[in-house]
This record gives C-alpha cells, structure tokens and sequence, in this order.
C-alpha cells in the first residue's frame, strides 16, 4: 500500500472520529472533551505531516510538535478522570515539565529534522503510568459501577491499548529506522493499523457517550 | 534480532494491557455482585426488623383490645346492673329517670368499647375478612355520626393471606384515623379494588388537607403506614394540599 493511500484511509478515520467528537461535543464530560481535541490534533498534525513530507521531506517537526501538545491533553484527561487529581494541580505541573523536558531534548539531544524518541519513550511510561494508576482507582471506587457503561473506563482503555502497543514502535522509531531500514516498513504498517483501530474505537466511545453516562448515574 | 525483540515487547505490553482490563473488569463484576447480595441482604434485614415491629403492634392492640372486653366491659356491664337495683330501691322519679340515662350512656360506652375492641383485635379481623372489616369500620363511623363514609368494592378480590389483609386494614384504619382527627372532614370515601395484577387501596376525604412537603406532616401515624406498606412491599401515596382533602392510597402487588 503506498504512504498517499495510507494517508488518504487514516485522514477519513481521523475525520470520522474527530465529526463524531464535534457531534457529541455537548454529551461529553472534560475528560471526553480533551479526548475531543486530542484527536483535532491528531487531526491538524496528520495533514501537516502529510504536506511537510511531500514538500521537506521530513514530517519529524509535525510529530515532534504534536508531542507536546499530546502530553499537555493528556495529562488534563488524566486530571479530569482521575480522582484523586481533579481538585489538583499536580498533573498541570506534570505537564509543563514534560514541555520543558521535550524543548530541552530538542535542543540539546535530537534536534527537530529527528523523531524525538527520547521524549515519546518518557510520554509513553508517563500514560501507560497514569492509565494503570486510573484503572487502578476504578478498581478501588467503594460502590455498584457497571464498568460497560462507564465512559471513564473505555477512555483510559483505549489510550492505554494504544500506548501499549506503540510504546516500543514509535519510541524505538528512530533506532529501527537507522539499522532497519528495509524493514522499518512493517513498524509504520503496526502503527497505522493501529492507530486506525484506537480512532475507529474513540469515534464509536464519542457516538455512545451520552447513553454510557446515563447508564452509569 | 531487534525486529523481534521490538515484535515480542509490544505483544507483550499489549497482551499485559488487555489482561489488566480484563482482570479489572472480572473483579469489579465480582464487586457489584457482592454488594448487591448485600443490599438484598439488607433489604431482607430490615424488613424482618420491620415484620417484628408490626408484630409487637399487634400484639399490643390485641392486649388493649382483651383488656377492653374482658375487664373494663365487664366492670361496665357491673355497674349497669348495679344502676338497675339502686333504681328497683327508690321511688323517686327523677331518679329513675337519671338512672335511666345513665345506664342508657353505659350501654353506649358498651357497645362502643365492643366496635373499638373489635377494631384493635387482629384474629378478629381476621376471621371476619379484609372487606367485612371495612364495612364493619365504615358502619362505626357512620354509627358515630361525625362524618359521612362510603365504602366502594370494585370487582372481585383476589385472595390475599390473613397476615396481608390485617396489614391492609391497618393501613385503611390508620388513615380514617388521620382523617377523624386532623381533617376536619365531613365526608370520606374508601375503594378497594383489583386491577393490572394489583390491589388497591385509598382512603379520600374533603377536609382542610395539609402541605405535604412540611416535614412536620410526617408523624408516627404515617410512618407506621409507610413500613406497612413496605412491609406488603407496596407503594403508599399520600397527596394532599391545603383546602383540598387527603387522599392515602396503597398498591400492592398480588
């Protein structure tokens, strides 16, 4: 399959999830609002990508920028999701670190025209972390919760799915690509199959949220 | 060799992700169904506390309703035939005839402490059956003359156990009660009938009515109703509004 017709098939998943997003936009709790723009996001940067790598040649900025603005998202989902942190500014704090943290990989050890791996390994234990840490807390919740009508529960799934599988992918990316490169075809293919499987999943999550929130008050 | 590694450590993470959803999801429903053992348990707690409560109840009117006709209208039929030889003893007129009178009041007070005996006595309503119950009630009411009652029967009644219609009575009883003493009430009408699988019960009257949402409303005589009917696990609907009456009506489940 070449990378235009890849491109073309992710974009409509990205559309479909990011309408049913903006569709349900009203229905969705904060914690499904930033899922909202994090898929905007993903959005933007996936048609940035695209035209800096017809044109630059290299689309490393594009996934190096949208980085940040991820780990900025995902940390307010987590601050919304979790408990124990939403009267809190901890995750806010979190946040700004990892931007500080990523700027000064930039600076200092991959430089933009490079996927900055070092960065999305630290992203990757940090979710994976805070996703482990949010089921954990359902796990405790003293109460009847039906978990298949609980939005909460698909939201950090599906991330946590996500990052499991394409912790290793994207964050050996750069190392693949060096002593790989004939096969670095098959790491792009896992990513894209999967990331058209977690938007498929986030779009079906947005289209049900309100019966999944009425179900479970 | 690192293809591979990067292969196995993603299945890895993976399958790792989705065992801890599922053991997630596995022990929560563990948790859900435990807690609603739980609040079935309760559930049949309280409603055996609430089954002693009403027994004890029950037991006490039964004690006030012996005591009634075995000692104090005993004693009053005593002093009626006492009333009697003291005016056979004099030949006084006007004593004859307040001896009439009074043995005339006792005889009043007799049949009276008979109806009130009757009403608190549990075996006797019982035997006599939840609608001829109501008659007899509404046919004391009327005897009293304080107010105008109706008792309506729609169709066939299902039958119900003894410990069931003792229930409902108890209910209708405390409501006229309520309505006696409170409303001001000069007419009240009781319908018992059976529909959709389902008996119902109410009581209505024309008097001053109250607001229901003044938590002062709710005494004990409405919290005994109340545990009645969830004791028939029933539902008991009190609407009332200032000026406009009360109505109290119970469905239960046949």
């Amino acid at each position: 399959m070449s990378f235009d017709v890849r491109f073309y098939v992710e974009l409509c998943t990205l559309l479909f999830a990011s309408v049913a997003a903006i569709l349900r936009y009203k229905y969705l709790d904060w914690g499904g609002r930033y899922l909202c723009f994090w898929v905007l996001a993903s959005l933007v940067t996936e048609i940035v990508a695209f035209y800096t790598a017809h044109v630059y040649k290299t689309n490393s900025l594009a996934y190096s920028v949208f980085g940040f603005v991820e780990v900025v998202l995902l940390c307010l989902f987590f601050r919304s999701v979790i408990d124990v942190f939403r009267r809190r500014k901890a995750l806010i704090f979190v946040a700004i670190a990892m931007v500080i943290l990523g700027l000064l990989n930039m600076l200092y050890l991959q430089p933009p025209k490079e996927l900055n791996t070092n960065f999305i390994i630290l992203e990757g234990f940090l979710i994976i972390g805070f996703c482990l840490f949010g089921l954990f807390r359902l796990l405790l919740y003293d109460g009847e919760l039906d978990l298949f009508r609980n939005s909460n529960f698909w939201s950090i799934s599906i991330v946590l799915v996500y990052w499991a599988a394409d912790f290793l992918n994207i964050g050996l990316y750069n190392m693949l690509d060096r002593e790989l490169s004939e096969k670095i075809g098959f790491v792009r293919d896992t990513i894209w199959a999967l990331t058209l499987i977690v938007y498929s999943a986030l779009a079906i999550l947005f289209l049900n949220y309100r019966k999944l929130n009425k179900g479970s008050e | 060799m690192v293809l591979q590694l990067v292969i196995a450590g993603t299945f890895i993470l993976t399958l790792f992700a989705l065992f801890l959803i599922a053991v997630l999801i596995v022990h929560k429903n563990k948790q859900n169904k435990f807690y609603a053992e739980k609040a079935i348990q309760n559930y049949r707690h309280q409603n055996q506390i609430l089954a002693v409560r009403l027994e004890a109840q029950e037991d006490v009117m039964t004690q006030i309703s012996r005591e009634l006709h075995d000692n104090i209208s005993q004693l009053l039929g005593l002093t009626q035939v006492n009333i009697h030889l003291l005016a056979d003893k004099t030949e006084e007129p006007e004593a004859k005839r307040l001896a009439g009178t009074i043995q005339g009041l006792i005889s009043q007070v007799q049949s009276d402490l008979q109806n009130l005996s009757h009403s608190l006595n549990g075996t006797f309503i019982n035997n006599l059956g939840l609608t001829e119950a109501l008659t007899k009630e509404v046919e004391y009411i009327n005897a009293a003359r304080r107010m105008k009652c109706d008792l309506q029967i729609d169709g066939a009644l299902p039958e119900l156990t003894p410990e069931r219609e003792l229930l409902l009575f108890r209910i209708a009883q405390e409501a006229v009660h309520n309505a006696l003493k409170h409303s001001g009430a000069t007419e009240l009408s009781i319908y018992l009938g059976s529909r959709d699988n389902k008996l119902h019960l109410s009581i209505r009257d024309n008097g001053g009515g109250f607001d229901t949402s003044d938590s002062g409303s709710s005494g004990i005589g409405m919290v005994n109703m109340q545990q009645r009917a969830s004791s028939l696990q029933g539902r008991l609907l009190v609407e009332s509004a200032p000026g406009r009456g009360t109505s109290v009506s119970v469905v239960i489940e046949i």
